[in-house]
């Protein structure tokens, strides 16, 4: 918190406005903001542009503000600044929300504001109108402590070279806007007083300082510096406490060689390091297990009689072919899952990443496809293990064969996908691929195609570190958007139950009703109309059709029961349909260091998809809470999955946010309050003490509840004029007596302080009288017309005289202004 | 609500212990009686003598310059002399002259007018610089030097010189010398209604000449001088006198106020804490008599001196030793 000077004075002319330096300051500082906002493949000079449209907003307002007609009463002048200042905060902030919120899907980052963007989003608001309606004095410290903490948190969480430029030009702009206003307030053109010009300038050495500060750390990219982390472990962020996050990249306590994993001997962790990266590989099984839990395993006896028997796998006794714990369990999704232990996310993110993500969100990165069911597994629909239907088309980029042709990249989303830990063969593509690219491999024997649009390496698993982009289509089914396009159609046979189960929802079945996908996005609609969706749900383990128990009978249940539910009825309904597996990004998570969207084990998905008449394989998203790239989502589904779609831990930073700000405005209503009482507690302690004079000490009192107050006592106002005067003698007599008493001693001989006794009760009537509240309530009330009024006054005082007289007017003039 | 006027409370006796003296008290009564309706200047007008200094009063006629200039002398049993200056008043006309004695064969001295205790200059303005500058030795050295023979002034000179502000025609405009000599202007001003049927009544019934009798005499009046210079000034608040004064300075930017301004301002801002009854100044006494003390050294209007002296207090940060 930033303090004024109890001497400052209010109505003091010399800097009632900011100026070009302090607009620039602004204007740089909303600059360095704007980069948070952007999305990661955006021109930085948007950023430049968002600023001067906030700042030419706030100008306007400020200068209407400034115009407001003297002639009004001050409760209509209050109100109509307060409409002012709502004006101020309500379109930026908003803007910055619905942005975020309703932005289309292509916009990286999400759904919903990130915490950072929010509390930004408050911060410039509030800056804003504290430019905006704030007064000469309020302007300067407010503006000065808000864009410091904006600049360094802006610098926290972007790591760009424009923000560090940006960063400068805001540590330049400010100091010049610190230094001007210094020398208008202390430095007259015409040789001013020497005790004026040797002040000590404390508040801007104190302001200047982290301006400073915010100027190495950013422009001189020391935010890897111990200076730099040390800065970004107080900032509230995502990425640097990981207290306000479980998977915070910067855990505290970890220590920077810990974060930073440098190749020194003081480094103590393997965090980033390739060591660490490689040393547990999950397969998208093993993360199924550790999601939805494990397979019962089968009895050791039975297995082995299994095994001994070498019976064909469809004989084998059901539930015991398959346990998939690890990578060598095959290739079969069970729905028969034992409880899992959900584990807390580790705060390293980052560094086990399976894969992270650059390119619009959400994304669904598949990497299995299921077609068979048997009412307990899913299963593939058979080794597809021929060449690939990849065929060179320039550059390195590969495209499927007999693939819809599509003018260039137009309509396509681009997705850079590095491998971390994830062990398999299969690259992670979103869906409704078209291209593919891995740099330098550029042939189509390199690559396998099991399936319709999955792709493999052939024989080997994606090395870590390998970036795959990939062109894909946006888009899908849900319960509100269907695609264009006509469906396949399919004669798979499905289970009776689930055909009557089509019938008893009014499904349309066949015909018609695969001539476009409508009857899809009603399986979609029912499902979620009719079943809960319930991560902790299982299914039992004697059930020999575990998603008719789930339709049927418990309609709770995880995601895989909503995507194999919803491709049983897809298919009762006549639509060729199959069951895919792999990885769901929503954007959430972002390592701030490499501004991609990482991806954990606990990001394993399961969906349905659908295929149209071309062969594309549309997915079809039937789970609740999971969206689709490409289908506009409802605001208020965004609004309300910003509190509701996550769990509760992971609500909390937004849960400490809204206590923040609550606090915040608790303590903006009880701060002076709160300042006065500490301020009466050191009293009372100092006012006990031999070596001190009661009288003094009353007094800087008394000057610290005028500032709360709202009617410091200038520089340059005598204790009894400034008493008399300014504060219409709110204390009566015993006030006077103490003034006339503190006088005495100020300035009289020093045998006049040693009637301590007497001096006690002075003060402490003193300071029982001269309270805040009676001195706010004799202050005058001053305003920066009245001030200008003033001025103008004594030119035209001083123009009515002689020559001689007039061409002083105009120096004295224009020193005061 | 004027500083002067803020009531004596306990805690001046307890801060201070000095109350008022009985002399200074009287002495600014009966002169309040004298110029009804006036007691502003009255009290500066008592600061300027106690202070030693001479005064400028700058105003219309019959608004009471005489008045104050009489009763000042005789409350204070001071000989009462006065001088219409005019463009043919000559130096000995004032300061005095020898004259041949046929009967004694020797020259014999004739004082002047300058002679006496206080001394009233009217219409200054008309006399000729010549005449004006026969006044400057007596006022600043307080002795007349006719051939060759130095004539001491009485210890409590005092000058009361009068201008009219608005006829300028046919007179010759004090420099900036010899205004400097002056401690303070003063402007009377005229009273207000209920002054004025006050000051008719009071006329009528012939009051004015029950109060007439001096206070004090010559020795008590030096008395009360040397008090003044005994009054202390803390060392930061000279300095603060002497940044107020460099301020303004440079504000006006012909060298006002000289040092020697500084030093009569001091001493006027010591009679004034004296008559206010503290036994030291306070930063309240240095401004209060401000612009009497630099408007006759700044040669400026009351309002643009107003306004410059304002501006320069506003540069300079009070010592207040504690806060700010």
């Amino acid at each position: 918190m930033i303090l004024m000077h109890p001497g400052r004075d209010p109505v003091r002319p010399a800097a009632a406005d900011a100026g070009i330096a302090g607009w620039a300051t602004l204007m740089t500082a909303i600059v360095v903001e704007q980069m948070v906002e952007l999305p990661p493949d955006a021109s930085p000079w948007w950023a430049l542009v968002g600023a001067a449209g906030w700042s030419l907003w706030a100008i306007g307002l400020r200068q209407t503000v400034l115009r407001i007609p003297s002639r009004w009463s001050p409760r209509r002048r209050a109100a109509v600044v307060g409409l002012i200042g709502a004006w101020a905060f309500v379109p930026p902030v908003a803007a910055t929300l619905l942005t975020a919120t309703l932005a289309a899907p292509t916009c990286a980052g999400g759904e919903g504001a990130s915490p950072e963007g929010i509390l930004l989003a408050v911060l410039r608001g509030m800056l804003l109108v504290g430019v905006v309606v704030g007064t000469a004095c309020t302007q300067t410290a407010f503006t000065i402590g808000a864009t410091v903490f904006l600049v360094t948190l802006s610098t926290v969480v972007v790591d760009h070279p424009a923000v560090d430029i940006a960063t400068a030009c805001y540590a330049l702009a400010a100091s010049c806007w610190l230094a001007t206003r210094r020398r208008l307030a202390t430095v007259a053109p015409d040789a001013p007083p020497t005790s004026v010009r040797h002040r000590v300038a404390v508040r801007p050495a104190v302001l200047i300082a982290p301006l400073a500060v915010a100027a190495i750390v950013g422009a001189l990219g020391g935010r890897h510096d111990p200076t730099g982390r040390a800065i970004a472990g107080w900032m509230p962020f995502s990425g640097g406490d990981s207290w306000a996050f479980p998977w915070a990249r910067d855990g505290i306590g970890d220590g920077e060689n810990l974060v930073a994993a440098r190749e020194t001997p003081q480094a103590t962790g393997p965090v980033d390091s390739h060591l660490f990266l490689t040393s547990h590989q999950p397969s998208l099984f093993d993360m199924f297990d550790d999601l939805y839990g494990e397979p019962p395993k089968p009895q050791a006896d039975r297995r082995q009689r299994a095994i001994a028997l070498d019976l064909p796998l469809e004989q084998r006794p059901r539930g015991d072919q398959h346990f998939a714990d690890s990578a060598h369990a095959g290739r079969t999704f069970s729905t028969v899952r034992r409880p899992s232990r959900r584990r807390r996310p580790d705060s390293d993110i980052a560094a086990r990443a399976v894969v992270s993500v650059t390119g619009p969100m959400p994304v669904h990165l598949r990497l299995e496809v299921f077609n068979r069911f048997d009412g307990r597994d899913w299963r593939p629909a058979g080794t597809v293990d021929g060449p690939s239907s990849l065929a060179h088309v320039g550059g390195d980029w590969m495209e499927w064969t007999g693939a819809p042709a599509r003018p260039s990249n137009v309509g396509s989303d681009l997705h850079d996908v590095v491998v971390g830990t994830l062990r398999t063969p299969t690259l992670p593509l979103p869906t409704q691929p078209v291209r593919l690219r891995i740099d330098r491999i550029d042939r189509a024997d390199f690559f396998r195609t099991p399936a319709a649009e999955v792709a493999t390496l052939d024989g080997v698993d994606v090395p870590a570190g390998t970036t795959v982009q990939a062109l894909s289509a946006a888009g899908g089914i849900d319960a509100a958007h269907v695609p264009p396009g006509r469906p396949a159609r399919t004669t798979d046979d499905v289970p009776g139950w689930v055909r009557d189960l089509v019938v008893e929802w009014r499904l349309p079945v066949g015909g018609d009703a695969t001539e476009d996908f409508d009857a899809a996005s009603r399986v979609v609609a029912e499902l979620s109309r009719r079943c809960t969706l319930d991560p902790d749900a299982v299914l039992p383990e004697e059930c020999p059709d575990t998603l008719r128990h789930f339709l049927v009978e418990s309609r709770r249940g995880p995601a895989f029961c909503f995507a194999g539910a919803a491709t049983l009825l897809l298919r009762a309904c006549g639509y060729d349909s199959r069951l895919a597996g792999g990885l769901y990004l929503d954007g959430s998570r972002r390592d701030s260091r490499s501004r991609r969207v990482v991806a954990g084990t606990e990001d394993a998905h399961v969906w349905a998809e659908v295929a149209d008449h071309v062969g594309r394989w549309i997915p079809v998203e039937a789970t609740p809470g999971f969206s689709l790239r490409g289908t506009a989502i409802p605001w208020w589904r965004r609004m309300q999955a910003l509190f509701d779609m996550r769990p509760v831990t992971d609500r909390v930073p937004l849960f400490a946010l809204l206590g923040m700000v609550g606090l915040a405005i608790a303590l903006v209503r009880i701060w002076r309050d709160l300042a006065d009482a500490l301020a009466t507690l050191s009293w009372r302690v100092a006012i006990g003490r031999r070596d001190t004079c009661p009288l003094v000490v009353t007094w800087r009192l008394v000057e610290w509840r005028a500032w709360l107050a709202g009617c410091p006592r200038p520089a340059h106002e005598t204790a009894r004029g400034w008493y008399v005067k300014a504060c219409r003698d709110p204390g009566g007599s015993s006030a006077v007596g103490f003034v006339s008493a503190l006088e005495a001693v100020a300035y009289g001989p020093r045998t006049t302080c040693r009637d301590r006794v007497a001096h006690l009760r002075i003060a402490r009537d003193a300071a029982k009288t001269l309270t805040r509240v009676r001195l706010r309530a004799g202050r005058p009330v001053t305003t920066p017309r009245r001030r200008r009024l003033a001025r103008q006054r004594v030119r035209t005082t001083l123009l009515v005289g002689s020559p001689r007289d007039a061409r002083l007017g105009h120096r004295i003039v224009g020193a005061a202004s | 609500m004027s500083i002067t006027s803020v009531p004596r409370t306990p805690g001046d006796v307890v801060s201070t212990g000095v109350v008022p003296d009985r002399r200074v008290t009287a002495l600014r009564v009966r002169l309040r009686e004298s110029l009804h309706g006036k007691d502003e200047a009255c009290t500066l007008a008592l600061a300027c003598l106690l202070a030693r200094g001479h005064l400028l009063i700058e105003d219309a006629p019959g608004l009471g310059k005489t008045t104050l200039a009489k009763a000042l002398a005789t409350l204070t049993s001071g000989r009462f002399a006065r001088i219409q200056c005019t463009p043919d008043l000559l130096p000995t006309d004032v300061t005095g002259f020898r004259l041949y004695d046929q009967h004694a064969r020797q020259f014999e001295f004739r004082p002047g007018p300058v002679f006496a205790d206080v001394l009233l200059a009217d219409e200054v303005n008309r006399a000729t610089p010549r005449t004006q500058s026969a006044l400057l030795e007596a006022m600043s050295e307080r002795q007349v030097t006719i051939d060759d023979t130095t004539h001491r002034l009485g210890d409590t000179f005092f000058v009361v010189a009068t201008q009219n502000p608005v006829e300028h025609l046919g007179t010759y405009p004090l420099p900036e010398a010899q205004l400097d000599r002056f401690a303070m202007r003063l402007r009377i001003g005229e009273p207000d209604r209920a002054t004025e049927i006050d000051l008719l009544r009071r006329a009528r019934t012939s009051v004015e000449a029950a109060s007439s009798g001096p206070v004090l005499d010559r020795a008590a009046l030096r008395a009360l001088q040397d008090d003044v210079a005994g009054v202390p000034m803390c060392d930061a608040l000279v300095a603060y006198l002497v940044d107020v004064g460099r301020a303004c300075r440079a504000l006006h930017g012909q060298g006002a106020p000289s040092p020697r301004g500084l030093l009569v301002w001091q001493r006027v801002a010591q009679a004034w804490a004296l008559i206010e009854g503290r036994a030291h100044v306070l930063p309240d006494d240095v401004r209060r008599v401000a612009v009497p003390v630099l408007g006759v050294r700044l040669n400026l209007a009351d309002e643009p001196c107003q306004a410059l002296v304002d501006e320069a207090f506003s540069r300079v940060r009070v010592p207040v030793p504690i806060g700010g």
